[in-house]
């Protein structure tokens, strides 16, 4: 069932990322994304989704925010640029954006009820991977057994993504530096 | 270009708490199997800790992170990771398949227990090595251009 919590963190999450979007000075800008991933990682512990909140509350929360303030602090650009007028174009995107919008909530009154146990994601590989994970590597923690042994080979890929991402971050900074 | 964090009270909390995130981090990466965290949560909490190192770390003690032992060290991670897989394929069953891994252990279910724990090291080093990286790359290489 949807408790009111939930729709509380959604709504704090919705105030901090259009924060983030119109707030002048950029450092804000940065605190206000942390802040996103804060509530992010709050929701997820109410879901009961324990692995997913400490990486968002650690990678989001923390590393990612450091990293936009170490970005600005190498820069001169630390207010938000004066926001042009609002012409057609701009009035066109905005049209566009909203059917979109609405076009995904149509969708989504198809989707199955929040909670509920005959969804289909719950019906096809999840009751197995949760039944044999004690049996097959006597792991009890159901997501760490998922993603290194039954779905190993995605975390291998995902590992070398994260590398590559550190080494292009090095390439582009060693040219400007030398 | 980031300068020593100079508050005498960041410093002071920094260097009791730095070996406490570290051992933390390694807590989380050991009992993987047991409690939420494994490789990825425990390489940012490192990472972090390593962070929190150069921020107030004195020139002296900056000078022992170099970049190219970083690179190295985050290979190394990923290749204990394919390793551990190719091992497998080596030793006569798919890549991956951790219980065809003879070294591990007789029972197969215990074989792929070590094996999801080796690989989930090798996950770690290699987070690790990059959130330093990059922190290092942001914030010790534009030292006397500002980015226009």
């Amino acid at each position: 069932m949807i408790e009111i919590i939930n729709v509380v963190l959604i709504v704090f999450m919705l105030i901090s990322a259009v924060g983030a979007l119109r707030v002048k000075e950029l450092v804000s800008a940065a605190f206000l994304t942390g802040c996103f991933s804060f509530f992010a990682a709050m929701l997820w512990a109410l879901l009961l989704a324990a692995d997913v909140s400490f990486t968002e509350a650690l990678a989001g929360a923390g590393i990612a925010t450091i990293f936009f303030l170490l970005a600005l602090f190498g820069s001169t650009h630390t207010i938000r640029p004066q926001a042009v007028s609002f012409t057609w174009k701009h009035a066109a995107a905005a049209g566009l954006t909203l059917g979109l919008g609405i076009l995904f909530l149509w969708g989504s009154v198809g989707l199955p009820a929040f909670g509920d146990l005959t969804a289909p994601a719950q019906m096809h590989v999840s009751p197995f991977y949760l039944l044999n994970t004690i049996k097959d590597s006597h792991t009890p923690n159901a997501v760490t057994a998922v993603v290194v042994d039954y779905r190993g080979f995605d975390t291998l890929i995902e590992t070398s993504v994260i590398f590559t991402a550190g080494m292009a971050c090095l390439l582009i900074m060693k040219d400007k530096a030398s | 270009m980031i300068k020593r964090h100079d508050s005498l009270i960041v410093q002071t909390i920094s260097h009791l708490m730095i070996p406490i995130f570290h051992l933390f981090g390694l807590y989380v990466l050991f009992h993987g199997h047991y409690s939420p965290g494994g490789g990825f949560q425990a390489g940012v909490m490192i990472g972090a800790a390593l962070v929190l190192e150069m921020l107030v770390g004195t020139q002296n003690e900056l000078k022992k992170f170099s970049i190219s032992r970083e690179l190295q060290a985050a290979v190394t991670g990923l290749l204990i990771y394919g390793g551990i897989g190719a091992l497998a394929l080596f030793s006569g069953g798919e890549y991956l398949n951790y219980e065809a891994l003879s070294f591990l252990g007789k029972d197969p279910s215990y074989r792929r227990y070590w094996a999801i724990l080796i690989a989930e090291i090798g996950v770690t080093l290699t987070v690790s090595m990059t959130v330093v990286i990059i922190f290092q790359v942001l914030a010790f290489f534009p030292e006397k251009e500002k980015v226009k």
